[in-house]
């Protein structure tokens, strides 16, 4: 089993957040799993942990369709922030729109963090290969 | 008998003679000769006995010479014409008359010369040329014929011309019935029997074009004249001509017909045409610019310029178009020009002057030509409003199909991962939460399923079921129904409808709008305040507007103003919030052609005004 230190998981569905947690839990032993029902309230904690000099989570399972803040402000504001670290981000939606994919690549152009676009369901396969990237 | 030495009585009477006559020897010397002879001549001396005929007419003739001489030789040579240029340089016309001069014993002893003045008589001759020339010419040109009837004889003398016009052989004898018949029966040879009669009558002349078919059957137009003889007093006969105007009629027949044919055209355009002079004083008109003008009669228009129709304004514009045309020989092509019309309304016009050329290069005037294009372009304001529409409602369809591929294919994908766990899960107490979640997961997609329909719905309905309503009472129901959630959050409503506000609307749609809005106000209050919630009256354009302001949370309108009305928008967080309910209040008020708007502020509360279409 990889470690990993620290997962956001930032989504309103509680059955997909159930699902990653449950497809994590079978890949890797990770002891931090944070969730967030919308994307104000990750960038926040994000925001507070850069102030508090805090270690910064590995990996972002980040969802697209959210109220207040959707997936794309997230991004928009995240990509922005000082950060060093390279956090895995893993954008998992039920969109298989050409459009969103194509955001998703200006976003990879801009930021130094990886973006991966998935589509729902995700798999365990997918989980796995994302967990053992971060690992390694 | 005159001697060959002239005695003085002889010479005496010689002189006296009538005629102008010389006797003239052979030596070419005047022996005797007429005063009148001198006179005739004009000589530069009247000492003319024994001179020399050649020293006294200098410019005589070589023709007159010969013919002298032939008399010396017993000849008898014709008169000869001569032209004779006298003394004081007067042209005239003389005739030479030569004989030979015997003596007793019939020798030759000179010539005896007759001349006489006939200058009077070769004018008149060749005047009468001159005349006969151009009355044939004039006939054969003009295909003019005349006739005469003696009435004594009753004959009826026709030139050769008329034998042409009415296509008769050369041995053709007219009589006056016969000449009648070449009429067309009816009309034509009504008229002329009547011209005849009342000239024998009346004295009368005539002058009618008539028709008349030829002997060989061809149908002509004449102009026929003729005028009564009279012989002291009484009818002797009848006089006229006949003139061959058919070319000139079919002319103007076809003239006429063209001209119909164009005013005819012209006329039935759609389009204004004018033609201006040079002032801007208009000279032709058709009828749709007469119609444009408000004027009734034709003539009351052809002379005017602008100034008498239009209003000062308009009138000045017009003639600054007409001069700049006129002065630049530009034309000006399609203008779009606005006009007030009586009634208020306006009309749009596309005007074109074209500057028209005289012979000599300079301006003569201008042809306008307007056309009506206020329905054109009232077309063109609907059918860009429905383009509009159209695109409007594209990109919602564009939207809605996205949301709902979007939706379901969440839902499906939770279903896909959740059966996934089911088949590998060995653990019961996580099984039991798998297949809750899947029918937590179920429910959902119903829900959607049931919320997609509504949307669908309010699309799909139309405009034609709105009613009048009382708005006071509309408020007053969905207040009734919500009372228990109302009460239960110690709600104050307070409503400043004015009493007897009428709105268009479907019912069902108002209240499920303020259905929404009300529960909305109530599901964002303050934490710890008390709801109040206040309904307002007021009036935009076609719009009634129904104001509802709250003391709720509010939105922060910067953030999220764009997405407020979007499908699954959610802003406060709340579990309950579906983010459903302002993309169908939306929905439902546009589809009654009405629009909403919101105004709030985080902390203070929000205020939706929603904007009832009053037009139709």
């Amino acid at each position: 089993m990889k470690r990993i230190n620290m997962i956001f998981i930032v989504d309103d569905d509680p059955i997909t957040v159930f699902g990653i947690k449950k497809m994590l839990g079978a890949v890797a032993d990770c002891r931090n799993i944070l969730e967030f029902p919308d994307g104000e309230k990750a960038i926040e904690q994000i925001k507070r942990m850069i102030l508090k000099k805090q270690e910064l989570p590995d990996i972002i399972f980040l969802d697209i369709n959210m109220p207040i803040m959707d997936g794309w402000e997230f991004l928009e504001e995240f990509v922005n922030l000082p950060i060093t670290k390279i956090i895995s981000i893993n954008i998992v939606t039920s969109s298989i729109d050409q459009n969103d994919k194509d955001r998703s690549d200006n976003f990879k152009s801009m930021t130094h963090h990886p973006i991966i676009f998935n589509s729902k369901p995700i798999l365990r396969k997918e989980i796995e290969e994302i967990t053992n990237a971060v690992a390694s | 008998m005159l001697r060959n030495t002239p005695t003085t009585t002889n010479q005496f009477l010689i002189k006296q003679l009538p005629k102008a006559t010389a006797f003239i020897n052979m030596d070419f010397n005047v022996a005797l000769a007429s005063d009148k002879w001198a006179d005739v001549l004009n000589m530069e001396t009247t000492e003319i006995t024994h001179k020399n005929i050649q020293d006294l007419l200098p410019t005589m003739s070589d023709k007159l010479n010969e013919n002298l001489q032939a008399c010396f030789h017993g000849k008898f040579p014709g008169p000869c014409i001569e032209t004779y240029i006298d003394f004081n340089h007067r042209t005239k016309w003389l005739e030479w008359t030569n004989i030979p001069w015997f003596d007793e014993n019939e020798n030759i002893i000179g010539a005896i010369l007759q001349t006489e003045d006939v200058t009077d008589r070769i004018n008149s001759e060749q005047k009468i040329e001159k005349l006969e020339f151009i009355l044939k010419e004039t006939v054969e040109v003009g295909k003019i014929g005349s006739w005469e009837y003696n009435q004594l004889q009753d004959s009826l003398n026709c030139c050769p011309m008329i034998r042409n016009i009415t296509e008769v052989d050369d041995d053709y004898e007219f009589t006056m019935d016969n000449s009648v018949n070449f009429y067309k029966v009816g009309y034509n040879r009504n008229t002329i029997s009547m011209a005849i009669y009342s000239a024998i009558e009346n004295k009368r002349s005539w002058n009618e074009s008539l028709q008349i078919i030829t002997a060989k059957g061809k149908e002509k137009w004449v102009n026929v004249s003729g005028k009564p003889l009279y012989n002291n007093g009484n009818y002797i006969g009848l006089i006229g001509t006949i003139q061959d105007i058919t070319d000139y009629i079919l002319t103007e027949q076809r003239t006429k017909h063209s001209e119909h044919l164009l005013k005819t055209l012209i006329n039935n355009l759609p389009i204004h045409i004018y033609i201006k002079d040079t002032e801007s004083r208009k000279l032709l008109v058709n009828r749709p610019e007469l119609e444009f003008c408000g004027i009734a009669n034709e003539n009351d228009l052809i002379g005017k310029d602008d100034f008498d129709v239009f209003d000062k304004i308009t009138a000045q514009r017009f003639r600054e178009e007409d001069m700049e045309v006129m002065v630049s020989q530009n034309p000006m092509l399609n203008k779009e020009i606005t006009l007030d019309k009586p009634d208020g309304s306006k009309s749009t016009y596309l005007s074109s002057k074209i500057p028209l050329k005289g012979t000599n290069g300079e301006t003569s005037g201008l042809v306008g030509i307007t056309m009506d294009i206020s329905e054109l372009k009232q077309k063109e304001k609907e059918l860009k409003k429905l383009i509009s529409v159209t695109s409007l409602q594209n990109k919602k369809l564009v939207s809605f199909a996205h949301i709902v591929s979007h939706n379901l294919r969440s839902h499906s994908a939770n279903f896909s991962m959740l059966l996934n766990f089911l088949n590998t899960e060995e653990d019961e107490g996580e099984k039991t939460k798998i297949v809750r979640m899947l029918s937590e997961a179920s429910n959902e997609l119903m829900e959607t399923l049931h919320n997609l329909n509504e949307i669908v719905a309010i699309n799909t309905e139309s405009v034609i079921n709105k009613k009048n309503v009382d708005l006071n009472r509309e408020v007053n129901n969905v207040l009734r129904d919500l009372a228990d959630v109302l009460d239960k959050n110690r709600a104050t409503v307070i409503t400043e409808i004015p009493k007897d506000t009428h709105i268009h609307v479907i019912p069902d749609y108002l209240e499920s709008i303020l259905f929404h809005i009300i529960t909305n106000a109530i599901k964002y209050k303050k934490p710890g305040v008390d709801p109040i919630i206040k309904f307002g009256l007021t009036y935009v354009q076609n719009y009634t507007v129904l104001s509802i302001e709250d003391n709720g949370m509010g939105i922060d309108l910067m953030k999220y103003g764009k997405k407020l009305f979007g499908m699954y928008k959610s802003f406060h967080g709340n579990l309950d919030a579906k983010g459903l309910g302002l993309y169908i209040v939306k929905n439902k008020i546009e589809a009654m052609e009405g629009k909403i708007n919101a105004k709030s502020q985080v902390g203070v509360g929000t205020t939706f005004n929603l904007y009832f279409n009053e037009e139709n």
